[in-house]
Order: C-alpha cells, then structure tokens, then sequence
C-alpha cells in the first residue's frame, strides 16, 4: 500500500486514471444492481403468479338478504319499557323485551299535561337558561275542575331524554284566560331549532308548595324582603356604588336617596359583565323630587368604566314629572320621552338595549295595577355620544337629595327574535298507547338500491291484551312521516292468545321508506287509547330485502392472499364485467353476495380475475 | 502566501502540467457524463421492458359488431401502450391508441371478420415488444 501511495505521488497522472476507473466502477454497479434487484423483483411476482390458485366453488342465485336487526335500543314514543333489550329482539328465541301501554308521564300525582314546543327563531343557538314565557288559559282549567285555584298544582318539567326534573316556574295573572307561566330552559336550542322537552302538568288536588324561586327563573331577581340595612352595599351581591348617595334596604324595597356625584348607580355585581342584551324591570316609586336636570332615578345597563365606573345607558324619570328619557352617561343626552307620573306612587319600569352598537334603547312606564302598555313609551336613541358595549347592569339614582324605592327588580336575557311558544293538546293518564321506534340499516354495499325490488318487515310478538290491532308503519322519508301507506297490509294485525306473527312488505313504495344511506324507521303502535293497559312482548322484529342477486363462493387453493379484482358473468349473447374488491387467505373459502348481478339463463361460465392476473372459470350447463 | 505567488510566477515549467492535468480531468467528467447518461436510458428501457406483465381477461367474440374484443388488465409495473394486433400473424387494425396506466383495464376492440368455431391466434404486441399471444377459438 505503501509503495502504491509512492508511486502515486511521483506519477501525477495516476489520479485522473483512478478517477476514471473508480467511476467506471460505480457505473458497472448502478447497472447491474438497478437490474438484478428490479430483475428480482418481477421474477418474485412472476414466481407469486406462478402459484397463486384461486378457484369458483359454487354460483347460486339468492333472493332474499339476511335480517336487519336492531343496533340500538327502540325509542319510546308513548309507553314505557318493562324489560329486556333491544338485543333480545334480534332473533326468534323466546327472549324476548317487553314494553307496556302507557304515556311517559313524571308523576302519577297529576292528572294531565300539556307539552310545551320552544321554537328558537334566531340564526344562532340559543343558550340555556333563557327564560321562557308559555300564555295558557287557567281560568277555563279551574272551571273545569282540572287545576285547583291557587294554580299550586301547576308544574313545569323537563324531560332530557331519560330523566325528568321539575323546574321552578313564575305564574302570573293565575286563574285568567292569559296566565303566563316563566321557567328557565335546561338545554341550548340550535339555530331554528325546536325543543319539545318540556311539559306543564296539573291536577293534583293535594300538591304541595311548588317550586317557585324566580332566581332559577329568570337571570336575576330581587324582591329585597329581607331586613333593614342601611348600606346595600355591604352585600357580595351589590357590593359596588359609584357616584354619591345613598343605597339601603328599608321596609323590603331598595331605598336610594340622592346626592351629588356623577354617575350615580348601584351596581349588581353579582352578574359581572352581561355580555348579550337583557330585559329589565322593576317597580319604581319616587317619594321625594327636587325636580330639574339633577333629579334623575331609573334603570342602567351595558355600564362600564368610561369615563368613570358606572357609566352605561340607561331610562329614567328625570327632570320633571311628565318625563321619561334616555341618557349616555357622561357623553349625550337622548330621546327625551314624555309620561306623567306622580309622586308617592308605584310604577312598573322596563328598560332594554337590544343592540348597544346602535345606540338604541327603549323604555316605559306604567301604573302597578293597570295592563302593560304594548308599545314603547320611549324607543330611541341615546344621542350622539360614543356608542358602549354590553356591560354592567344596575339601578340609577338621583344627582340630588330625591328619595326612590325600587322593588322586585327583574333582568332576564332577550334576543332579537325571541323564541316561541305553543301547548300541545291536553293529555291525561287514562290514555294507554303504546309508541316505538326502531332503527334498522339494510348493507347497500352488499345490497345496492338498484337491486333492491322490496322490503320485508317482520315481527314475532305477544301483546297481554287480544282484543286491540297492532300496526307496522316505517318512516317516509319523502312526506318526513310514518305511515303504512303502500304497503301490501295497512289494517293491522289482530293478535291472538300467545306468540303471533305479523309481517308486512312495502311493495313496490319500498323506495320512499328506505333512506340513501340503507336506514328504515320502523314504527309499532296500537290501535288507540284504551282502558286496558296492554303489555307488548317482542320476540323478533327485522327487516329484509327482497331482490334478485347472486351467491358466489370462491375459494383459495394456493400458498399466497389472493386480491378479486373482476368477476365475469359470460354466455352467448353477453360477457358482462363486475368490479370485485374480494382477499382470500390461503387455504380459505369465502363467500360474497352480490345484489347487483342477476345470473342468465344457463348455459353461463363466471370468471374471477386476481390482481396478479390470473382467471379462475366456473361454468354452469 | 506572497512567496509562494511569487515562486509560482517565477517557475515557468509549472504552467503545462497543470493545464495537462485540467484537460485530463475536464475529459474524464465529460466521459463518464456521457456514459452516466447512457446507462441510465439503457438501464430505464431495460427496467421498463421487464416489466410489462399483461393480463387478458376475457375475449369476445361479437357477433353484434363483427369484432373481437379482447379486455386487457395491465397487471405489470409500468404503463403500456399497444403497437401492433395480430390475427393469425396479420396485423388488423384496432381502438389505436390503446393505453393502459399500471392496474388499468379496458376493451381492446379488433376488427376483424371472425367465423364460428374457428380458432384464431391472437397476438398484442407492445410498443416496447412484449408479446401477449395466445389461441381462442370462436363460438
């Protein structure tokens, strides 16, 4: 090596010879490796192909699928489930789940109810907790005898789904034909959607005190029936006071009594920052006014710390008695409204600001005692001044010695379109019905619709009670109904003493009741409301597809996992290709319906072709 | 450095070695370019041609056009594109071009006045010479 090296360094010329020859090197390898290893690799195919041995069995025509059994347990429309599964009724084996007559109702204590339908008419889901407002006509209910007068016995209760929890509620204007009934929803609505989960229940001679804390009825509310105390602001709940004056609870009302300083407002802290647009109301009696620019009392929201802690809109009675106007704290002045009020006496106030950014706000007053006003007294603007953000909510109080009470505040959460309410038809305890659903996927991927001609629905059941019918019925998906409309039977069945069968095709309707995606709703109800509470036993309820398709059982005589990849159904007149997307380990034997292939009349030869190339022929005589 | 430049300038015998040795090197970059090249279009054609591996799936014979159609699979490593169709060792015309990306497949139509019950041996030929021959006889 060493005399190599020698040699190099005296002969210069070496280097460009070892270079060539070096590169020469890399170049025989590249070749002959790029072809050897490629070489190897077709040969290994060649050799996989070589053995590969696939094989048609057997080619069989099939008419009918397998059953479609329920995934998931039945949905419980009307009546209640007693026992058993929704497994329990995938095969006919004398297990079996049992369902009995009967409404879904809370308490056995009430007599009737009404369902409540809540339509959220915003493009936007609205929030739990809003307070809701259902109009019923009490009145008629005590003439009837069905709800005692003092309305104790009316309830409102939501239904979640598997529960149900009784919510405290705010009835106003009992015993008339416009009682409003207030409770707070459990669970966000989506956008322009319907919530149907909650119920009013009456009829219960001895119900107890209901539930009634106007707390979990609406965002906030204070009656202050609680003791004197000459600060307010001594509790967690109002602990913030901006400007002069004084705030204190004297005689279950909120006393203010004015002085200097700017802005001027009791503050309810518990709620921090609203961040959507309130509705506010409250009782308000002024027993001292000085009268002029400082004389202001009222109601403020969307208060923030510009220019100073405190600052908001806000509605007030304000410098004489025939006025009613709308101020930007500390920036403008807006509509000046007109109402006459007089001292001494109490008033209703309601205060709202749907939209701060446009500086809008309405508000009006009216006479404890006397109908609501149905329009604005007040609906403007806060003039000129800097438009706020949603903020703080609160009371105002005068810029000078005026003296004002406040009692039972309310706040509670508006929205633009506020949601709508409807009552459902009165319905009692006597009605026993019995309601399910099931849910139920036909394998299109085994069964394709195009091959589909019909559907089969079949039941094995035993209801306690032989003198009512039982119907099948399945959704339509394209009048959004169930119905049996179409179908081979639509008068029901009669049962008889022990188990029955009952089955019922679509015909040729089938279409309109199965979905794109394979899903049937099936629905079983009885006959109508009766006395005779009936429990229903179901042993089986499937469905089935009616079509004309073919069996095809391949097997796999070689050593390596064969890929289908085309299938061949050939006679005289046709050679017909088919996509097959079929592995079949070593050694086994495997099967694929195909409801897209519809075998000709014999004489007939299938091929099956594997990704490696191969075909395997079955011919039929 | 500077007696270096110096002693460089100064040596006059150094200057042709070195233009020796840089025409030497600048020869053997370009050889081995061009050799370099040459392998890989030949070793590319070579690779390419191995693996053509063709499937024929099925032959119909059809009455209906007067045609036989032959579904081919590409079942190799690259794609291929039909040269030539054979019947009984005379070229006949057919759906040119005809071409088929690795795992494609497709009707090969042949024009061709077939008659029943006589056997015809059908060669494809690609365009990089792979052979796809075999009898079938007419119904």
């Amino acid at each position: 090596m060493q005399a190599i090296t020698r040699r190099l360094k005296r002969e210069k010329r070496g280097i460009s010879t070892v270079i060539v020859v070096m590169l020469s090197l890399v170049l025989v390898v590249i070749i002959v490796g790029n072809v050897v290893l490629w070489s190897y690799q077709m040969n290994q195919f060649d050799w996989e192909r070589l053995h590969e041995d696939v094989g048609i069995t057997d080619v069989s025509r099939v008419n009918g699928s397998s059953w479609s059994v329920a995934q998931s347990e039945y949905l419980l429309n009307i009546g209640s489930r007693i026992n058993g599964a929704y497994t329990d009724t995938q095969a006919i084996d004398d297990q079996f789940e049992s369902f009995r007559e009967g409404l879904n109702w809370w308490n056995t204590d009430y007599d009737y109810r009404r369902q409540i339908t809540i339509v959220n008419n915003e493009a936007s889901a609205l929030d739990a907790g809003y307070s809701i407002c259902v109009t019923m006509d009490t009145a008629a209910l005590f003439s009837e005898g069905k709800m005692r007068p003092n309305g104790r016995d009316l309830r409102v209760v939501y239904w979640s789904g598997s529960t149900w929890s009784e919510l405290d509620r705010d009835v106003i204007d009992v015993n008339s034909a416009s009682t409003q009934v207030w409770f707070k929803t459990q669970a966000a609505i989506e956008a322009n959607g319907v919530d149907s989960s909650y119920y009013v229940y009456y009829g219960n001679p001895s119900s107890g005190s209901p539930p009634a804390n106007k707390n979990n009825v609406y965002l906030w509310f204070d009656d202050f029936d609680r003791a004197n105390k000459p600060d307010i602001t001594t509790e967690t709940t109002y602990s913030v006071k901006t400007g002069g004056g004084t705030w204190a609870i004297e005689h279950d009302t909120l006393k203010n009594v004015g002085a200097s300083g700017d802005p001027n407002k009791l503050i309810i802290t518990a709620l921090g920052d609203v961040s959507t647009a309130v509705d506010m109301l409250v009782k308000i009696r002024v027993t001292s006014f000085a009268g002029g620019d400082l004389s202001r009392m009222g109601l403020s929201c969307c208060m923030d710390t510009s220019p100073s802690r405190g600052s908001g809109y806000c509605g007030l009675l304000h410098d004489d008695v025939n006025s009613l106007d709308l101020l930007n704290d500390l920036r403008s002045w807006g509509t000046r409204g007109t109402y006459s009020w007089s001292l001494n006496t109490w008033y209703y106030m309601r205060f709202r600001v749907v939209d701060p950014a446009s500086r809008v706000g309405q508000v009006k007053v009216w006479q404890v005692g006397t109908t609501e006003p149905s329009t604005w007294t007040v609906d403007g603007s806060f003039g000129s001044g800097t438009a706020r953000s949603y903020g703080e909510v609160g009371f105002a109080g005068s810029r000078t010695t005026d003296t004002t009470y406040f009692d039972d505040i309310l706040i509670r959460f508006i929205a633009d379109s506020e949601p709508s309410t409807s009552l459902g038809s009165e319905e009692s305890q006597g009605n026993n019905r019995l309601d399910i659903d099931g849910t139920f996927v036909i394998d299109l991927s085994t069964y394709p619709l195009t091959s589909i001609t019909n559907v089969e629905i079949h039941m094995r059941y035993r209801p306690s009670d032989t003198s009512e019918k039982w119907y099948l019925k399945a959704y339509n998906w394209t009048s959004s109904t169930y119905s049996d409309s179409g179908f081979n039977s639509t008068s029901g069945h009669t049962p008889t003493t022990g188990w029955n069968y009952y089955a019922v095709n679509l015909t040729n309707c089938w279409e309109s009741y199965v979905n794109s995606n394979g899903t049937v709703y099936v629905k079983i109800v009885d006959e109508g409301a009766d006395d005779d509470q009936t429990t229903l036993d179901i042993d089986f309820l499937a469905i089935r597809v009616i079509f004309d398709g073919t069996m095809f059982t391949f097997e796999n005589k070689g050593s390596s996992t064969s890929h289908l990849v085309s299938l061949w159904v050939i006679n005289s007149t046709h050679h017909q290709r088919y996509n097959i997307d079929v592995f079949i380990n070593s050694g086994d034997v495997t099967s694929n319906l195909r409801g897209d292939i519809s075998l000709p009349d014999k004489p007939f030869m299938i091929k099956v072709v594997t990704e490696r190339g191969n075909v395997a022929v079955f011919s039929e005589d | 450095m500077k007696n270096l430049v110096k002693r460089f300038l100064r040596d006059k015998r150094a200057i042709t070695p070195v233009l020796s040795h840089l025409l030497l090197t600048v020869v053997a970059v370009a050889v081995m370019s061009i050799a370099t090249s040459a392998t890989f279009v030949i070793t590319t054609n070579l690779r390419e041609t191995m693996s053509e591996r063709v499937t024929v799936e099925d032959v119909w014979f059809n009455s209906a056009t007067g045609t036989v159609d032959v579904y081919v699979r590409n079942v190799g490593k690259v794609a291929i594109q039909v040269a030539a169709v054979y019947v009984n060792r005379v070229g006949r015309p057919f759906n040119s071009p005809f071409r088929l990306e690795m795992k494609e497949h497709g009707w090969l139509s042949i024009t061709y006045s077939w008659n029943s019950g006589d056997a015809y041996y059908i060669d494809i030929v690609t365009v990089r010479g792979t052979h796809i021959a075999s009898y079938y006889k007419a119904p």
